[in-house]
């Protein structure tokens, strides 16, 4: 048994002849912050994909508390305590932002059919609980005033909250954060920071996938760098901030930018 | 106060409706030709089951079916069947019915919810012609001669009586709708139905954070088709003949368009459709040849002007209401 809690081992995925992710070896310990980054296109949520188990691997294997996850379904690796937010956020927009949270508690619930139907007594206690515990997270993270507001009316920054309220919810012992501080503004920003400290406080292990490097550089206890899907670097923020390959591979981004632009004129 | 009273009419509509619906044939029946509306009211009824559950399905899980009645036309036969060629009790018949379509819907389940959108609504499609190719042509069936179908009895009582026919199908219909319009309330306020609009709002989020996305979408499909099947028993005992045209993309189009009218995010919005464009070509009657291109046209301004529904412009109102009576006392 080894003492991380997810460990990611010789992984590969192919798109035709592509090699999005190679041979990318990676360890999560528990209550611990990963930063994740890289270059666009470097293959960050690709890996998300894979280990979240949205799309199949083609090689490798990915153990999460010990356990093969390679292969399983979404829906299993979410139970096991594993969850993710989305880059696009991807919020239940026909529902309020309390149904929204409250879909978190779905899978540490299990009314089905028959006793929804005939609300039986289990459920309806049941039905009471997941209500509880769904504000109990939106007061985590600071929406508990917003819980009746349809989850499309949201301004944007509180949507990408909302989403990490719900997995939140489930309970979870490692959740992947998909650039959480996507079109925040410096304000929000730093709130994010704060709230990815008290997560980690209650003994949530993350991975933050992230280009605000100002906010990665904060939170992380160790960062993973990824260009062209393979690990250029794995180590301490003080450390690769002065690493040349990582600098190497965004002067590169930079290079590929100015040359694009220069080719429009 | 007026807001308050909305209320008490919100929390208990559910009974408001049943005593609405239960005493609606005592009323018609002192009105000229009462019986000929309360058979209307049948087929409302039998329709409104179909379509709930089909509003379930398309409305709350985001799934298609343009296929529906080969599930209706499942019960219906199973219960022709049943009761004509075996001779047995209709009650079995039922049973039969729900069995069946049951079965069936597991089983189509499984290869035809892997497919999204124009894929789904075709395999669909097919699902349809293929019951109404067995329908016609199996002899058991009948086949385009049809098949005559056994009265249903209630502990020794033949709901076919000469003239109480319409108003004992009008109760047996409306009570049994009522229940399962009572079901799928309670199982779309659930966590169950919670899951199933997550599944439409996003698939990948709602497998992500833990929704069986396969079981949920086939357990849904089975409930829609028992539904079906339910209704479609009903109507065989009711109009005591069946024949296949009955039972094809004719049909399968008009449950679509109903749950579309009434509002498909909605139950009541199932029933409110069912019902309205139960009742509509009769009241077009008037206009002789000219009733299609009406109704064509009230299909047409239905959806520019409210696209999501009758139910959901409805419950637009009720709101504006509510909002304005407290506007109002804040003054």
């Amino acid at each position: 048994m080894s003492m991380s809690l997810l460990e990611v081992k010789n992984l590969g995925k192919d798109f035709g002849g592509v090699k999005a992710i190679h041979n990318l070896s990676f360890t999560v310990r528990p209550k611990s912050i990963k930063g994740f980054i890289g270059p666009n296109g470097a293959g960050k949520t690709t890996v998300y994909n894979v280990i979240s188990g949205i799309i199949p691997h083609s090689s490798g294997e990915v153990y999460f508390q010990g356990e093969r996850i390679t292969g399983l379904l979404p829906y299993r690796i979410a139970e096991m305590g594993l969850v993710r937010t989305f880059q696009n956020i991807q919020l239940f927009r026909n529902m309020t932002v309390l149904e929204n949270v409250m879909m978190g508690r779905h899978i540490r619930s299990g009314s089905g059919f028959f006793a929804s139907a005939l609300r039986f007594p289990g459920m309806r206690a049941e039905e009471k609980k997941i209500c509880e515990q769904a504000m109990e997270a939106l007061a985590f993270v600071g929406l508990q005033d917003k819980a009746h507001t349809a989850a499309n009316n949201l301004p944007f920054g509180h949507q990408r909250i909302l989403e990490i309220a719900r997995a939140l919810a489930t309970d979870p012992q490692l959740m992947l954060l998909d650039e959480p501080a996507a079109g925040l503004n410096t304000k929000e920003t730093s709130q994010l920071a704060e709230l990815i400290f008290k997560i980690r406080r209650r003994g949530i292990a993350m991975m933050v996938v992230e280009h605000d490097m100002e906010l990665v550089m904060e939170v992380s206890d160790e960062i993973l760098v990824l260009e062209y899907g393979q690990k250029i670097a794995e180590d301490i923020p003080k450390n690769i901030q002065a690493n040349p390959k990582v600098i190497a591979a965004y002067l590169g981004e930079m290079e590929d930018t100015k040359h694009a632009e220069a080719q429009e004129y | 106060m007026i807001s308050t009273l909305l209320e008490k009419i919100k929390r208990g509509h559910f009974l408001l409706f049943c005593l609405f619906v239960l005493a609606l044939p005592l009323i018609l029946r002192r009105v000229e030709a009462g019986d000929y509306y309360i058979s209307i009211l049948v087929l409302a009824g039998i329709n409104s089951i179909v379509v709930v559950g089909l509003n379930m399905l398309m409305g709350y899980a985001g799934q298609i079916s343009l296929g529906h009645a080969a599930f209706f036309g499942l019960g219906a036969y199973s219960s022709a069947i049943i009761t004509t060629r075996f001779g047995l009790s209709p009650w079995i018949g039922f049973a039969v019915s729900i069995g069946l379509n049951a079965a069936v819907a597991y089983f189509l389940a499984e290869p035809i919810l892997k497919l999204k959108g124009h894929y789904l609504a075709m395999a669909t499609l097919g699902m349809g012609m293929i019951f109404l190719a067995l329908f016609s042509n199996l002899p058991i069936t009948g086949g385009s001669e049809g098949i005559g179908v056994a009265k249903l009895h209630i502990l020794g009582y033949v709901l076919n009586s000469r003239d109480l026919k319409e108003i004992n199908y009008y109760y047996f219909t409306w009570i049994v709708a009522l229940l399962l319009i009572y079901l799928a309330l309670n199982i779309v306020k659930s966590r169950v139905g919670r899951a199933l609009r997550a599944i439409h709002s996003s698939e990948v989020a709602a497998h992500s954070i833990g929704v069986n996305i396969a079981q949920f979408k086939t357990r849904v499909f089975i409930l829609s088709a028992i539904y079906a099947g339910i209704a479609g028993s009903i109507f065989a005992h009711y109009s005591t003949f069946l024949c296949p045209p009955d039972f094809g993309l004719n049909y399968s189009i008009r449950l679509v368009t109903m749950g579309v009218i009434g509002g498909m995010s909605s139950i009541w919005g199932g029933v409110l459709g069912a019902s309205t464009l139960s009742m509509l070509p009769q009241f077009l009657d008037m206009f002789a040849e000219c009733d299609i291109l009406i109704y064509g046209l009230i299909l047409i301004l239905a959806i520019i002007f409210m696209p999501q529904g009758m139910s959901q412009k409805i419950a637009w109102c009720w709101e504006k209401l509510k909002g304005s009576e407290q506007k109002g006392s804040e003054q």
